[in-house]
């Protein structure tokens, strides 16, 4: 709400600046967005233990891996290593479940953020064991780390997320469309949320239509009833909950019934994907992209949920699959992102609650800190390992507590590396994101602006 | 037929001469508000049940009906645990028909709160653990707090959700230690929550206005060993049973968890039983469950007196008694906030999908050819299904604002969450199923199945030869006289313009499955007022 104010308050100091400053304002800080971008964010919901997907290899940190893990540990002889090192020199290598990535690896289309977290401000070990102010609210819970990954900022100023600020920032360099050109497969999720809109929302089958019933005519008759209930509703100052209710059922009946002319007269997509709700999920958002010039967008976020994360028991036998899962399902992507001919135009990132604990709770591990995540594309540059490679040792200079690891890199250095690709001006960043004012470095090295 | 046709006319004239001032008696608009909020939804005979006994005379009555068991109607079908479905089924028939309602429909409400959810691979095939936690719900849910804690905590369906089960003490040869889950979501969801509590439910603020915590990872971590050595009790039917402690695999270390020590050695059971006796104490407590009951039954925006009022019920029931839950339902619905016939513009809540198709099968007295309600897995359909969330965070987070268009103020609206462009258009499309496909039933379409609902209204069908006296009747006994007044004139508009006789139907037939569907759909029932 704040920042609603905040904007509109701008839009008046514009005018208040003359016309003839105006549009030069405009194109300085606000450069025309051309060709076509887009972002997918891929959410591991319940907090993946990255321990496990991405493995240092040299001698003494996989002792100090193999030795903390206990029964988790994975066997070496197993683990897909991973070409080149670090810039410290480091090797790794992969879960056995992700060949796939192992090859988009060597070819430079994927890189891992290592040992990235909530953070408010950079942080040493013994301010953050000392100072509680300095850490960011509810550490370790599901739903709160979800909120910080999505919102982008720590202290929970902002009640949207930072992809639906992200448009919404952009929104008068973006053409005006009628579907907002943000989609989320299955669910509702705090990163999409603007202050204004939300995503549109729509099952990996794409959208339903309205059946008939009795007849056609009668069908038709009754929707167009309904249709003035809803304008009523909307209407009704008395009511605001029914407002709201009635908005949303409106732009959700209008967006579905367009989007589901589009996917019918849509011919298939000739590029398999596996058949789980993941794969499904991925392929319905291969055909949004395929759609976007009838659907008049040049920028898109999607987000896709792949859950079953939270491993605090059954690790070893749950793991496994759900790393196999992701791997299949981006190379998949990949796949299909390079028959459209788009696979430079789309990054790929994922996300996670928070990482885990590196040691066991005898069958699992629980909440923990620092994760590694993937990002993915033909736009990407620069080392295959970005961020720094935490120290695994017990009571070592990362290590919060049972390998929870003080993550090195803030989620909001992750994300404003990606807003800026996508098209937001170096000077916005921190607009978008609000604590990146405390840290040195506003982004990494591994998409260009 | 004669005295019918009298009795509409009496009813049409009745309310034609009021319609301009809704004039509907107010003790039945108070009585179906009361069925909206404490029951799956309001027929005629409990409205007049309601009116005879007074709003708390009616949750007395209720109180004292016995328990209708969902475990053991499984057990009498001789189910077994992979019939799921079956599980469903006897949540469709006991919600829509069992006489306890208000106990049924408490306990559905604890179900969103204290969650467990087949949808998790560990339960997906366990229906007879999962119907026996629901039995837990629906025999403490308005007990004592501290005994449904305890019941829920040692449940072995909760076990295996949020890992109690086998959750065995830390191995330093092993390099284990106790699982953390169940210890953090029994304070985050089910008790506590995290931030600590003024008694009106707001937040304690530090001197930077920043909420202060109510636990940190050092109490989860004692917590997590408080909760070791549990597993399923010797037995054949030790999915039904309370989990029992395994001797050698409870962590005997002294804990201490919020500033209480927690001795060594004193066993498992000692351990648990000290660690729901601090959650059940903890001030946060009860503003904590009064918001989140509040929440599922009356309002999505209580204001904090309210919460206040409701928090200090569970602190002392006026007995002395502490965590009385029939007290604090008491409390919650006969609150002056829930009974208020003209409350302010924020108030109410969305209706829940499942409730809305319990609501119309309870007022439609529908019935199947085979006595079941095919819907066995409701979630694909309406979005929503019994013991079936995503998550243990629920199918909604209670503190879900929803994006408004400009100019409406933001409001918390949890259930709003269940709302997409999918969604929407299959929830009509639901509708239509449940209203105008039972009407072609009347005419013998032969591709309704053997388990397909169909409604039986003929009585209320006649009214429609008056379609006021039809859109009045409905919208006292499905919106409780809250139809705006525009609504009901476009109502009546449209029905006029059906025929009430068609041929092969029965009389008024079409204009009350469609008045019906166009009520359903509608924004203005979605809100609970």
């Amino acid at each position: 709400m704040k920042r609603r104010t905040f904007l509109r308050h701008l839009g008046l100091a514009g005018t208040g600046l003359g016309l003839a400053r105006l549009p030069l304002a405009l194109a300085v800080d606000t450069p025309a967005l051309t060709g076509y971008r887009a972002l997918i964010c891929i959410f591991l919901y319940g907090g993946a233990d990255t321990h496990n997907l991405l493995l240092p290899t040299d001698p003494e940190p996989w002792q100090t891996y193999r030795q903390r893990r206990a029964v988790l540990a994975l066997e070496e002889d197993t683990l897909l290593p991973l070409t080149g090192t670090d810039d410290e020199g480091m090797a790794f290598a992969l879960h056995p479940g992700c060949e796939r990535l192992q090859a988009l690896f060597a070819a430079g289309e994927l890189q891992f953020v290592r040992n990235v977290g909530a953070l408010r401000q950079p942080l040493t070990l013994e301010e953050a064991r000392t100072d509680h102010r300095l850490l960011p609210a509810q550490l370790f819970s599901h739903a709160d780390q979800q909120i910080h990954w999505m919102r982008g900022e720590a202290l929970r100023q902002q009640s949207s997320g930072w992809g639906g600020r992200l448009r919404e920032m952009l929104a008068d360099n973006l053409p005006d469309t009628a579907i907002a050109p943000a989609f989320a497969l299955g669910f509702a999720n705090p990163w999409q949320a603007g202050e204004r809109s939300g995503p549109f929302i729509l099952g990996n089958q794409g959208v339903s239509t309205l059946v008939e019933t009795y007849s056609a005519d009668h069908a038709d008759a009754m929707h167009a009833r309904l249709q003035t209930l809803l304008q009523a509703a909307r209407k009704n100052a008395q009511r605001p909950l029914q407002r709201l209710y009635a908005s949303r059922l409106d732009s959700a009946l209008a967006n579905s019934r367009q989007l589901a002319a589009l996917l019918q007269d849509q011919p298939p997509l000739d590029t398999p994907f596996p058949d789980t709700p993941f794969g499904r999920d991925l392929a319905m958002v291969t055909r949004l992209i395929d759609l976007r010039e009838s659907l008049g967008h040049n920028r898109q976020l999607f987000f896709v949920a792949l859950p079953g994360w939270d491993t605090h028991d059954r690790q070893l036998q749950d793991f496994p699959r759900l790393a196999q899962t992701l791997s299949e399902g981006m190379a998949a992507l990949a796949d299909a992102l390079k028959t459209l001919g788009v696979f430079d135009a789309v990054t790929t990132f994922t996300a996670s609650d928070f990482g885990r604990t590196l040691t066991s709770n005898g069958d699992g591990s629980d909440h923990g800190w620092g994760t590694h995540q993937m990002v993915m594309g033909g736009a990407l540059s620069g080392s295959g390992f970005q961020g720094r490679f935490p120290n695994l040792a017990g009571n070592g200079p990362d290590d919060f507590g049972y390998g929870r690891m003080l993550p090195s890199t803030a989620t909001q250095q992750y994300q404003a590396t990606l807003a800026r690709w996508f098209g937001l001006p170096e000077s916005r960043l921190v607009e978008l994101f609000p604590d990146l004012s405390r840290f040195d470095r506003a982004t990494l090295p591994f998409l260009p602006a | 037929m004669n005295r019918i046709i009298g009795l509409v006319l009496w009813l049409a004239l009745g309310i034609t001469a009021s319609a301009q001032t809704r004039g509907i008696d107010p003790a039945r608009v108070d009585a179906v508000r009361l069925l909206q909020q404490a029951s799956f939804g309001a027929t005629e005979t409990d409205m007049e049940q309601v009116v005879a006994l007074g709003p708390a005379g009616w949750i007395d009555a209720q109180l004292v009906l016995p328990a209708t068991s969902h475990l053991q109607r499984l057990l009498d079908e001789g189910a077994e645990p992979g019939d799921v479905d079956r599980r469903v089924q006897a949540w469709w028939e006991i919600s829509v028909r069992a006489p306890d309602q208000l106990r049924q429909r408490v306990a559905f409400a604890w179900s969103e709160i204290l969650v467990i959810s087949e949808r998790n691979s560990a339960l997906a095939d366990q229906a007879i653990a999962t119907a026996a936690y629901y039995d837990v719900l629906v025999h403490e849910g308005l007990g004592n707090f501290r005994d449904l804690l305890e019941q829920v905590t040692l449940n072995p369906a909760m076990g295996v959700y949020l890992g109690t089960l086998g959750n065995f003490k830390g191995d330093e040869s092993l390099g284990t230690r106790a699982d953390e889950n169940y210890a953090r979501e029994v304070m985050q969801l089910f008790t506590i929550g995290l931030v600590q509590l003024h008694a009106d439910g707001s937040p304690v603020l530090d001197a930077q206005g920043q909420p202060l915590p109510t636990y940190g990872q050092q109490d989860v971590e004692n917590l997590a060993r408080v909760f070791t050595g549990w597993y399923l009790a010797d037995a054949t039917d030790a999915t039904i049973r309370p989990m029992e402690p395994v001797p050698g695999y409870h962590d005997e270390g002294e804990k201490v968890v919020m500033g209480q020590v927690f001795p060594a050695e004193q066993g498992a059971r000692a351990d648990l039983e000290q660690a729901l006796d601090l959650l059940f104490h903890h001030p946060n407590t009860g503003p904590f469950l009064a918001r989140l009951l509040i929440q599922r039954l009356v309002t999505s925006n209580p204001s904090p007196a309210y919460i206040q009022r409701v928090a200090a019920v569970f602190a002392d029931n006026g007995q002395g008694v502490r965590g009385d839950l029939a007290a604090m339902v008491k409390a919650i619905l006969l609150d002056a906030e829930a009974r208020d016939p003209n409350p302010p513009p924020g108030f109410g809540k969305l209706r829940e999908p499942l409730i809305q198709l319990t609501h119309l099968w309870r007022l439609g007295r529908a019935a199947s050819a085979n006595g079941d309600w095919l819907l066995d897995y409701p979630e694909y359909f309406i979005g929503q299904g019994p013991l079936r969330a995503p998550s243990v965070f629920s199918f909604f987070d209670p503190d879900y604002r929803p994006v408004g268009p400009e100019g409406v103020a933001d409001f918390t609206l949890p259930e709003m969450q269940l709302l997409s462009e999918s969604t929407a258009v299959n929830q009509l499309n639901a509708w239509s199923y449940f209203t105008q496909f039972a009407l072609w039933s009347f005419a013998g379409e032969p591709f309704i199945e053997d388990d397909f609902p169909l409604l039986h209204l003929p009585e209320t069908a006649l009214l429609a030869v008056m379609p006021e006296a039809l859109v009045q009747h409905l919208n006292l006994l499905m919106m409780a006289g809250q139809m705006p007044d525009d609504m009901y004139k476009q109502l009546v508009q449209t029905l006029n313009a059906l025929p009430y006789a068609m041929e092969g139907l029965p009389p008024g037939s079409l204009r009350l499955v469609d008045a019906l569907w166009l009520m359903l759909s509608s924004p203005q029932y979605a809100v609970q007022r």
